[in-house]
């Protein structure tokens, strides 16, 4: 983190920002305030340069054409791609997770993917679409709420850990039991929701990834813990 | 059907009821009822209702009307179309627009807008667009498509269709035209609300627009002196306008007609709650809720939301971190719904102190004695608060 600062940057929003995923930058720079840290966010529209040094990158949903350009846009802007090789904190949701990888399915037929995260996605039938519930592996917080809506089958290469195992839901494709990945600082997952209004505790570890402070003072979550309660309910799950 | 049928909502109303079993026993009830009449159809994500009911007037001087107030799916047409009347109009679901512009052959199809709404069950923006331009490209009997010139998905859905009556209808959700539905190029739209693509996707040059509350057509110019608030309305009733003259009736009768709706099925009327003046607004995805935050932008209107997430509300409510509710930081917002604590913490979020309730009425209850409240709530959390408060629609 640079010294004034924590800076987010929300890549592509008005392509990949179908779901409210915009909702993940606001809660993050919510959540840093509310520890006395200053936060931006950097709104990065297509056609503007993704930051070279940004503490966070942010990738949302979007539309089948949206996600082909988006990935056109990001290949021949570079900034993603060297996001993830100096492995700064990233949180991709849905198509923003999908086209990390090798290819993805739009229009029609397979386009290639920025090939920065061992992972393909296939077309999938039928749509996966409602409330999503994994355990997370690795990371010390509870289970992860979300709601998903993706029709891609996504498959993990080897050595590639996923975010969480599924209870409820679909996650990465049927039969796989899993959703998203987890490669070093990198997440990608289907939870929409938006992912980090519904689990401050993932919130807090993209925090303490981005700010390099080993602890977190606690903030009021009465409302993200209501609604956690009121999900995983709604799912059987409390 | 089976799939019309799980979509109707639990509301029990007796038009939709009797269209089931209408379209049960004769697929073909639309076609055969429609017979020769006039029809315009209204389709759209936000204003299909409103507009409809605005058409409806203007057309209705000295005519006799038929509207379908029950359901906008097939099944809730039937009521409307069975009714004696010259004239019928019927707001459509953005999906069923080819099955039932096939069926009834409108004279007239009012084409509103598009952005995201219900996303669980319109998976994707674009599919609508590319449906519209499917049965437009293919449509055989004349038609005349009144269609939003501002709307560049709209644009792209009209197509080579000609007759078009463009009118400058708005367009104020640009987050889902990024790109331009022809060929995907980022295309951003000017500060001026024009919009151009280099693969020749323009906006069209409009044959109607609004000169504050003048509107300006080919027919001349006419007030609109409106009983609806916002400026959304204003759009709707100068697209009405322009489907009413395209159905033959003249411009000034037509604008004074629109003066008459104040309130539709339950929506903009006001009702006393607690001794306030509450406002309700039917508002269903992030396009409509910023609308009506520019109804209490000024003085000293309160604001109250309730939101729900059944069925037909759409299950995921991700879509309120999409609405700028930043511009009502350190204000106090009445929050209520099956999913108030969704909405809460977007709103504490945003910098706006929720007043979490159970029921809507006692949080209105606690605002400043007398002040105006407008009350924004998605389709079923409406229906409940019309019941509840005995609104009659």
């Amino acid at each position: 983190m640079k010294p004034d600062a924590l800076s987010i940057a929300l890549v592509y929003p008005t392509v990949l920002g179908l779901y409210g995923d915009r909702g993940n930058a606001l809660v993050l720079a919510h959540r840093a305030r509310a520890r006395g840290l200053r936060a931006e966010v950097l709104v990065i529209d297509p056609g503007h340069a993704v930051p070279r040094h940004a503490d966070l990158y942010l990738l949302g949903g979007g539309e089948d054409l949206a996600q082909a350009r988006a990935v056109e846009l990001l290949r021949a802007d570079g900034g993603v791609a060297a996001a993830v090789e100096r492995s700064a904190p990233m949180l991709a949701v849905c198509a923003g997770y999908q086209i990390l990888g090798r290819s993805f399915p739009a229009a029609g037929g397979a386009v290639d993917g920025l090939d920065v995260v061992d992972i393909v996605t296939v077309p999938g039938s039928p749509r996966s679409v409602g409330e999503l519930a994994t355990t997370p592996s690795g990371l010390g917080i509870p289970v992860l709420t979300g709601y998903e809506n993706h029709g891609g089958w996504t498959m993990l290469g080897d050595g590639v850990e996923p975010l969480g195992h599924v209870v409820h839901g679909t996650g990465n494709r049927p039969g796989a039991g899993t959703d998203g990945c987890r490669v070093g600082r990198l997440i990608g997952t289907y939870l929409h929701g938006p992912c980090l209004a519904r689990n401050p505790a993932l919130a807090d570890v993209l925090l303490r990834w981005s700010t390099d402070m080993e602890i977190l003072a606690p903030i009021d979550d009465t409302w993200p813990e209501a609604i956690r309660a009121e999900r995983l309910h709604a799912v059987g799950l409390r | 059907m089976a799939s019309t049928l799980s979509r109707l909502t639990g509301r029990g109303h007796g038009a939709v009821i009797g269209g089931q079993v209408a379209l049960r026993i004769e697929p073909q009830a639309l076609r055969r009822l429609a017979g020769r009449r006039a029809v315009t159809v209204v389709t759209g994500t936000n204003g299909k209702t409103t507009t409809t009911r605005l058409i409806g007037a203007a057309v209705g001087s000295g005519r006799r009307v038929a509207l379908n107030r029950g359901g906008n799916m097939p099944s809730g047409m039937i009521e409307a179309l069975g009714r004696r009347a010259e004239e019928v109009v019927l707001e459509c679901d953005e999906l069923y627009v080819p099955e039932v512009v096939h069926a009834v052959r409108p004279e007239v199809l009012v084409l509103l807008n598009i952005s995201r709404d219900q996303l669980d069950r319109i998976t994707e923006i674009r599919r609508i667009a590319e449906l519209w331009r499917a049965l437009l490209a293919g449509v055989t009997h004349p038609l005349v498509v009144v269609a939003n010139a501002d709307d560049p998905l709209v644009v792209w859905a009209v197509g080579d269709h000609r007759p078009v009556v463009w009118v400058a209808a708005g367009y104020r959700w640009v987050e889902d035209a990024a790109l331009c539905p022809a060929c995907g190029r980022v295309r951003p739209l000017r500060a001026d609300g024009s919009w151009t693509c280099a693969c020749g996707l323009d906006r069209p040059e409009p044959d109607w627009i609004l000169e504050g509350a003048t509107a300006v057509g080919p027919e001349g110019r006419a007030l609109l002196e409106l009983a609806l608030p916002g400026e959304f309305n204003r759009t709707n009733a100068l697209v009405a306008l322009a489907a009413a003259v395209a159905r033959g009736i003249a411009l000034e009768r037509a604008a004074r007609a629109l003066g008459t709706v104040a309130s539709v099925n339950g929506r903009y009327a006001t009702v006393e709650v607690k001794g306030h003046p509450v406002q309700l607004l039917l508002a269903k995805n992030p396009a409509s809720w910023a609308e009506t935050l520019t109804l209490v932008g000024t003085g000293d209107h309160e604001l109250a939301l309730c939101l729900n997430a059944r069925t037909a509300d759409g299950r995921d409510t991700s879509w309120i971190w999409d609405v700028p509710f930043e511009r009502l930081a350190g204000r106090r917002v009445v929050v209520s719904g099956d999913r108030r604590a969704d909405l809460a913490l977007r709103l504490q979020v945003a910098g706006i102190d929720p007043l979490v309730v159970g029921d809507v009425a006692d949080g209105i209850r606690l605002l400043p004695a007398g002040h105006p409240v407008v009350l924004a709530a998605t389709y079923t959390a409406f229906h409940d608060l019309l019941d509840a408060w005995k609104v009659r629609w």
